[in-house]
């Protein structure tokens, strides 16, 4: 299971969401609180911020080296505020035929694309859909896919949704597109014949809105080969987590969203980035979750995803 | 509230009523006193959960943080409550914060003192552990009529739900028992005790959609979900709240079978399904009786009863912070 961030609302240090807290995203490499495994498939970042040459263009930033131990990050972190991040620490499974390469670390953005995505989760059998789902994504964008995750070809699928991939999007057209997504994914599946587990935990952003996905396909249905999860995670459905307020900060030594009149900043994570998780509420399975900013208000809808 | 020996302390105590005085000596060794001035905190939110507290005297409540430095107040505690009972029984962190309004004494039994009284399959602590079982089904049944306040309208609004189809009852599949050992009711189970138990449970093959239980019936089994998913929700007129979604190894619903009144809640499955079924009397036969296999069903349901309980509370928290204009939430 990989380990997934997503900010919006007032400026921020990077690094008070990446390092800053006692269960930090870097910490989570090694000591993710709901997951047993370690992370070691890579950190990326895309980051907007008004003090950002192209206040519409995130700064991508993606290695396949590990947070705890990249020192450009760290200074990068340290020096870098911003309004809108999406970060994600790629999980990988201990065997060979992993790739660890920078191609397959999220999140992903094509060139000329606003929309970036970073997932949570496994499309069981992808391989055997993988060309069954070129047809449904664009030849422009389709060129544009460099490495071999199951995620990445998600994140094309998704930008083939969207009228036009490299124009603004409103919330509600990130809302069709992401659900137009997981429609095909389920239509595939079912064509294939595919009827165990796939979580599909999506985190899209473009500066202006999350969008996020707490879904899963025929969850509690393990092929013989796979391990049940409840072992190794704390929820067995793959867990996602919000907290949401006027600014988050350190006070007294605790990291908390501050209350306030109207909310200005939201986190949503695959696990609250502190130890106590009190500030803290989970997302509903099957949901989908849209966060937005207008006007320096963050607005927050959740509904349940039937697809 | 007065006692001059711990003994007679705890036996003015409704968890601890009843028991032989053997029995209470053995408790009673493993209580030790407290006392909190206002304003003072029993625990608070996060912590360990490794004791249970019961109240003499005085007054305490509890509250529940919630994000924007909001918070929820969940109960007012006073003489003769326990406090802290989950520790007993599922352990993990404090899920509230309890802090004194009064002076406040009482007694204080940890966790780990209760355990080695459990392991030695000790009778009045497995009579505590049956008790413990009502307290968390009452407390979750609350929990549930909170959440169903939230909703908005009263249960007599609710929508009619029709009743549940009729399904097959099938034995369980023998090899099954492999993948059954792995999920987090059955795994604490020797295998000699897992097929014994997996071969009294009747299996059910359901499609997505299908109703289990329906809210205000009496409960006619123990239902565990094998393979799939159960959703147990409250509804309100058109609005719906899931309160658990019960995946492998988990139940779907303990109100109503516990206390042998009514369910609370509607368990529809969110996906196709297998679905494990204990009749309601030999549920009771097990929970009650004291064969050595009757002793590990109690401590998996007691697990799972903590959690199903851990569960709403989230729910609650989730419904709340979305009421408090956090988010527009619509659907479970």
């Amino acid at each position: 299971m990989c380990r997934a961030l997503a900010y919006l609302g007032r400026p921020i240090l990077v690094d008070d969401l990446l390092y800053g807290t006692d269960s930090s995203l870097a910490s989570q490499v090694y000591d993710a609180e709901l997951y047993a495994y370690l992370n070691l498939g890579g950190f990326g970042l895309a980051a907007w911020g008004e003090g950002l040459a192209d206040p519409d263009a995130p700064l991508h930033y993606r290695t396949p080296s590990l947070p705890i131990f990249d020192r450009n990050l760290r200074s990068l972190a340290r020096n870098l505020t911003v309004e809108a991040l999406v970060a994600h620490v790629r999980g990988v499974f201990y065997e060979h035929g992993e790739s660890l390469t920078v191609h397959n670390v999220h999140p992903f953005r094509f060139e000329g694309t606003r929309v970036v995505l970073g997932m949570n989760g496994t499309l069981s059998r992808f391989a055997e859909m993988r060309y069954d789902l070129l047809g449904q994504i664009r030849p422009e964008v389709a060129r544009h896919i460099e490495g071999n995750t199951d995620s990445e070809w998600v994140y094309a699928l998704l930008l083939s949704q969207l009228s036009d991939p490299a124009a603004p999007a409103t919330p509600r057209q990130l809302e069709r597109a992401t659900e137009a997504t997981l429609r095909i994914l389920r239509e595939t599946r079912d064509r294939h014949g595919i009827d165990t587990a796939s979580e599909m935990n999506l985190l899209v952003g473009d500066g202006r809105t999350i969008i996020a996905t707490r879904f899963a396909y025929d969850y509690g249905w393990y092929s013989p080969e796979e391990t049940y999860h409840a072992k190794h995670r704390r929820y067995d459905f793959t867990s996602l987590w919000c907290t949401a307020g006027r600014e988050y900060v350190c006070r007294d030594g605790e990291w908390i969203m501050l209350g306030g009149d109207r909310l200005e900043s939201v986190i949503v994570a695959s696990e609250p980035i502190t130890k106590d998780f009190s500030t803290w509420v989970e997302v509903p399975e099957y949901a989908m979750m849209t966060a937005s900013l207008r006007d320096g208000t963050v607005e927050i809808t959740a509904r349940e995803l039937v697809v | 509230m007065s006692a001059s020996t711990p003994d007679e302390l705890l036996s003015t105590f409704p968890l601890f009523a009843g028991l032989a005085p053997d029995e209470l000596t053995d408790l009673a060794r493993v209580t030790k006193p407290f006392e909190r001035r206002p304003g003072e905190c029993l625990f608070r939110q996060g912590e360990p959960a490794d004791s249970l507290y019961v109240v003499e005297s005085g007054r305490l409540e509890s509250v529940a943080r919630l994000p924007a430095e909001r918070e929820l107040s969940l109960a007012a505690i006073g003489p003769g409550e326990l406090i802290g009972e989950l520790a007993l029984v599922g352990g993990g962190a404090r899920t509230a914060t309890v802090r004194a309004v009064e002076a406040t004494r009482g007694v204080v039994i940890e966790r780990h003192a209760f355990d080695s009284l459990r392991a030695g399959l000790r009778p009045g602590a497995r009579a505590v552990m049956r008790r413990l079982c009502g307290v968390v089904c009452d407390r979750l049944r609350r929990r549930y009529a909170a959440i169903g306040t939230g909703l908005g309208e009263n249960e007599e609004q609710a929508q009619a739900v029709p009743p549940p189809r009729r399904v097959e009852l099938r034995p369980a599949a023998e090899r099954e028992q492999e993948y059954a050992s792995r999920l987090p009711f059955f795994s604490a189970f020797p295998a000699g005790d897992l097929e014994r138990l997996l071969g009294e449970l009747g299996r059910l093959e359901l499609v997505r959609g299908d109703l289990l239980v329906r809210a205000g019936d009496p409960l006619d089994a123990l239902y565990l979900t094998l393979r799939g998913a159960v959703e147990a929700t409250i509804q309100r007129g058109e609005r719906k709240q899931r309160v658990r979604l019960a995946g492998p190894g988990t139940g779907c619903a303990y109100v109503g079978l516990i206390d042998k009144g009514t369910g609370s809640v509607d368990c529809r499955t969110r996906e196709r399904a297998v679905v494990l079924a204990l009749p309601r009397d030999r549920f009771h036969q097990l929970l009650q009786g004291d064969e050595p296999l009757g002793h590990r069903f109690l401590d998996a349901v007691q697990r799972d009863l903590v959690q199903a309980l851990r569960d709403a509370e989230r729910r609650q928290a989730t419904l709340i912070s979305a009421r408090a204009g956090h988010a527009d939430s619509r659907g479970p």
